[in-house]
């Protein structure tokens, strides 16, 4: 049920939390210029529950591969770096954010036809709630 | 502190309360509201003109010194033309080194840079370019980094060359650049938007976290 009500959720791009469930808020692909071969996927993930969740892995039909991933910024020099297997920690009543030059989903090995106006289906595993299927458009902001 | 009382005239309160006495009274108080007015109108005037005259603070870092930039040789563009800066001469040019396989800095600069050409006036837009050299030159052709610009802005184009010229170039900009592992390999690389401004010196280093507003106002600022 609760894995339900995410989906409803995220679905119908809400902007309230409900109670007692996890929230993806506002997930959105960076629509990739024709020919790139990457997408960073960003989002706001709020856990209201009173249970630590983590964000383990990301997945999508449309993607090669899909990775967790990092930009470090130090001395105005960005690098990105691929979190580990013990994924991204969402304390109960936190919020964790995916937002560009921070965390965010890299999709790696886009389909054909990635374009900003569409949608892309996309996982993701939580080591409590378990899986959260998303429909994330692809935008230019 | 004690209010004097002695050589005080009768407070108006304990005056009888005549019609023109009234009128009196109120005549007074319009001018202290008038006097009030006046003093608040002035300070808001007194900020404005600060506002408007006072020097433009840069969000960016400003460079001193008047050497031209470092001419980006060896680099060509899509079109197969060099990269020659006397093109951009009475132009802001923001420079960015960057690669077009690049999936969350680089396309939040070039949003960024694209807004930020949204919001100036379109005789300043005319004269804004931005130029993205390539730090991943076995990956980038020039055509490919054109289509990743301009996708961004019309006024956004790209270049690239041999690694010689690259590095060259690079190093004149103090801009880092690393690249990783692997077949989907990212590269490390200085994110920093650099400003050449209209009389050719390279004026404004912007951090790679510079907002569309302030970027706005920087070139802006350089444009006069
Ligand atoms: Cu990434």
């Amino acid at each position: 049920m609760k894995r339900l009500a995410v989906l409803c959720c995220a679905l119908a791009a809400c902007g309230s939390s409900g109670d007692g469930d996890l929230v993806v808020r506002d997930p959105w692909f960076r629509a990739p210029p024709p020919f790139a071969n990457t997408a960073a996927m960003y989002a706001e993930i709020n856990n209201p529950t009173d249970v630590d969740d983590s964000l383990l892995t990301m997945g999508s039909p449309q993607c090669r591969s899909f990775e967790l991933h990092r930009t470090v910024t130090s001395d105005n020099v960005a690098s990105m770096e691929a979190i580990g297997d013990v994924g991204l920690q969402i304390g109960a009543g936190e919020s964790l954010a995916l937002e560009p030059g921070g965390l965010h989903g890299m999709c790696l090995g886009l389909d054909d036809g990635f374009e900003e106006g569409d949608n892309v289906v996309v996982d993701l595993q939580f080591e409590t709630m378990g899986r959260v299927t998303l429909s994330v458009p692809i935008q230019r902001r | 502190m004690t209010t004097p009382t002695a050589d005080l005239p009768p407070a108006a309160d304990q005056t009888p309360n005549t019609e023109p006495n009234r009128a009196r009274r109120r005549s007074g108080r319009m001018r202290v509201l008038a006097v009030v007015a006046a003093v608040v109108v002035g300070i808001a005037f007194a900020f404005l003109a600060i506002r408007t005259v006072g020097p433009h603070l840069y969000a960016g870092t400003v460079l001193q010194g008047d050497t031209p930039a470092p001419a980006l040789e060896g680099l060509v563009r899509a079109d197969g033309s060099s990269v020659d800066l006397a093109d951009y001469e009475g132009d802001v040019l923001m420079v960015f080194f960057g690669y077009a396989n690049c999936p969350d800095v680089c396309p939040t600069t070039m949003a960024t840079a694209a807004q930020a050409m949204d919001s100036l006036s379109a005789e300043d837009r005319d004269r804004t370019r931005l130029l993205m050299v390539s730090v991943d030159p076995s990956r980038d052709t020039a055509e490919y980094l054109e289509t990743f610009t301009s996708f961004f802005h019309p006024n956004f184009s790209g270049a690239t060359g041999p690694v010689e010229a690259i590095d060259s170039a690079a190093s004149q900009y103090g801009i880092f650049y690393q690249l990783g592992e692997g077949e989907d390999y990212t590269v490390d690389h200085t994110a920093s938007l650099m400003g050449i401004a209209p009389d050719g010196v390279l004026r404004i280093v912007w951090p790679p976290e510079v907002t569309a507003e302030q970027l706005a106002g920087d070139i802006a600022e350089l444009l006069g």
